[in-house]
């Protein structure tokens, strides 16, 4: 008896070492499992296989700032002066920040942590999605995709170059008090943002090309390549080798999938290249098996058939807002959501006013329940011209030959046009079945009714990257088209 | 996808959360499982209750470091269930490390003098402070993930009787710091 109440008392004081030891801090244990490795031979996980799916889109975007070089006629080289353009070198070398592997956790926390976004950065950034995209998908019946976060950084870039008028138009419609505010949140956001791993890319790439006849300023290719990774060329602009240079560089930032013939006439003193690079995959894959046929009815032509790939959740969160259902489905870094209009509502009926499109975007009630999917695969480009839009929506200086880019050179340079090209295709890549181990979540949450998010009508969609930030919001009118 | 999201997708009671988690976590947190029972199938149902778990508690809760917040539940949950399977009898993985840990007992207290838990953790946390990177990953991989000293030795080149003196020698400086600060169990 005595013996056994020793035990049990030694065994208690065991239990107290045990649990004592399971609570030392998160940071010991993140650090045992980082450098720990795995154990060799140990238990496997139950055959679970890697699924796939996949979302891709690129985007480009161009501002082509127009010129009033006082030695454009005396600017000409021959095209044989210059024959290595492709390999145009900038005037900085930008350093990208280091690429992190898909699980490397620790150092995305630390990235996080040495990088703070304040909220009200990430509100501006969301304020000007919404106000944009709300302006420029005004009217017409196509399919159309835009880059929010694409043209916010080219804008950003620019405005940390100008003064004046300029600077304060640029700085309201990017809802910034300051150039040293959005260069620093610009910079930390994009070393949050960028991703470039094994499953998911997401990566701007910026870069501004300056014509040999201009000046420019060591403090903005600084703060180019610092906060924007922005390169910064110097080449006589307006020629066919210049045209090349750019298009080379575009193609390989956006890894061949956008290759623009672009022009080269015209007098243009200053190019911004805008390009965002993303890739990810679906976190559940859709069955490629069970991707069928069937009808779309865009909101003006007759049906169309095209693949529908499918599949249905028992419980998902979806909303319930007026005229429109939205749901989501989860990419391996960031999601993508869909927004159905209900019967007899356009799209661009839910998104004409930036309330509107918020409210569309975040609104509504949640409900959780069966949601039963149904998405076209589509696959397709815009190109947009977006300086009437931004005209409307208050940069009149920067398109002016009044306009002040004093930061960035001390000749006079102004937009003359601005136009951003994007590509997006969502589809699924077909793997193995998925062992994924079922839980029952009976208790955890009711289900609460079922929605249909069969997309077979005109539809609104967004993608988000790792920041939740719209990455890119488009209509899908017709995935024939 | 990072660890916020994850929880924001709890948050936002989307069974991705529960998905995401296991795909980033869930080999690791089998493992834990495993090494305590020594049962696949046992372990199996300790990770699901761990998501359980999570899903019941965030929200209210906001976990920073995900991992180390469901492993914590995996831990407890596959303890508890060797407890009771184990009450009567002592067998298995999990006997074998208490019965190592019997060693960082400080001698001669009487139980009455037992000191809270937070304590003798945040001593535990302070011991493994002052220890090298090496030997603290070491310590925790024994005793927290429960990895095997076969396993652990392969990983530090070593053979595993030479661990085992290490791992001895180990235990002995955590009794003698939880003696210095006069720490009864």
């Amino acid at each position: 008896m005595k013996k056994h109440l020793a035990n049990a008392n030694e065994m208690k004081k065991e239990k107290k070492l045990m649990d004592a030891i399971t609570d030392v801090p998160d940071e010991m244990i993140e650090e045992a499992k980082e450098k720990g490795g795995l154990l060799p031979g140990s238990e496997k996980s139950p055959g679970k296989i890697f699924r796939y799916a996949l979302a891709f889109a690129a985007c480009l975007l161009l501002i082509a700032a127009g010129i009033f070089s006082l030695s454009r006629a005396k600017l000409g080289k021959s095209p044989t002066e210059n024959p290595r353009l492709e390999a145009a070198r900038p005037l900085m070398e930008v350093s990208m920040p280091p690429a992190r592997s898909f699980d490397d956790w620790e150092t995305a926390m630390k990235v996080r942590e040495e990088n703070p976004v304040e909220e009200s950065f990430t509100d501006s950034l969301s304020s000007f999605s919404y106000e944009t995209a709300s302006a420029l998908f005004a009217g017409g019946n196509e399919n159309i995709n835009y880059s929010p976060v694409s043209l916010y950084y080219a804008l950003a870039m620019a405005a940390t170059g100008a003064e004046g008028e300029t600077k304060e138009e640029l700085l309201s419609l990017l809802g910034v008090q300051d150039t040293e505010t959005l260069k620093e949140q610009c910079g930390n956001y994009y070393r949050r943002s960028y991703t470039e791993n094994e499953i998911s890319t997401q990566k701007i790439s910026n870069s501004l090309w300056l014509d040999t006849s201009a000046s420019w300023k060591q403090s903005f290719v600084e703060n180019a390549a610092e906060n924007f990774y922005a390169s910064v060329f110097s080449m006589e602009l307006g020629t066919e080798e210049a045209a090349q240079a750019m298009s080379h560089w575009i193609k390989e930032q956006t890894d061949g999938s956008l290759s623009p013939n672009l022009s080269s006439g015209g007098e243009t003193a200053l190019s911004l290249i805008n390009t965002v690079l993303f890739h990810d995959e679906w976190i559940d894959q859709f069955d490629e098996s069970k991707t069928k046929p069937d009808s779309f009815y865009p909101s003006e032509d007759s049906p169309v058939t095209c693949d529908f790939m499918n599949r249905t959740y028992d419980s998902h969160g979806f909303c319930v807002g007026e005229g429109y259902t939205r749901s989501s489905l989860s990419l391996k870094n960031g999601s993508m959501v869909f927004i159905l209009p209900d019967e007899g509502v356009s799209p661009r009926s839910l998104i004409d006013t930036p309330e509107k499109m918020r409210e569309t975007f975040e609104g509504g009630e949640s409900y959780y329940g069966e949601v039963v999917w149904q998405i076209p695969k589509f696959d397709f480009s815009s190109s947009l011209e977006l300086g009437d839009t931004l005209k409307a929506l208050g940069i009149t200086s920067a398109f002016e030959e009044t306009a002040d880019f004093s930061g960035i050179t001390d000749d006079t340079v102004f937009f003359s046009g601005i136009t951003q090209g994007t590509h997006i295709a969502v589809n699924e890549e077909g793997v193995d079945a998925s062992a994924f181990t079922l839980i029952d979540y009976a208790g955890a949450a009711m289900p609460q009714g079922r929605a249909d998010m069969r997309l077979t009508r005109p539809f609104l969609y967004g993608v988000t990257g790792a920041g939740g930030e719209l990455v890119f919001v488009g209509i899908c009118e017709n995935p024939v088209n | 996808m990072n660890d916020q999201q994850i929880v924001a997708l709890f948050w936002d009671r989307d069974e991705a959360a529960i998905q995401n988690s296991d795909l980033k976590y869930g080999k690791t947190l089998r493992q834990i499982s495993f090494n305590i029972l020594s049962n696949r199938e046992d372990s199996e149902e300790c990770v699901n209750d761990t998501y359980i778990k999570a899903w019941n508690a965030i929200p209210p809760e906001h976990p920073v470091r995900l991992f180390a917040w469901l492993g914590r539940i995996t831990r407890n949950l596959s303890l508890n269930r060797f407890y009771e399977s184990h009450a009567k009898k002592r067998g298995g993985q999990a006997a074998v490390l208490l019965s190592e840990l019997s060693d960082c007992i400080p001698a001669g207290q009487m139980v009455e003098d037992e000191i809270d838990g937070k304590f003798l953790t945040e001593t535990i946390a302070r011991w493994l402070n002052s220890l090298s990177d090496e030997e603290r990953v070491l310590f925790l991989r024994r005793y927290w993930f429960g990895d095997s000293l076969k396993s652990l030795a392969k990983i530090h080149g070593t053979e595993p009787n030479k661990l085992a003196g290490r791992m001895f020698r180990l235990r002995k400086s955590l009794k003698n710091t939880l003696e210095t600060e006069g720490i009864y169990l």
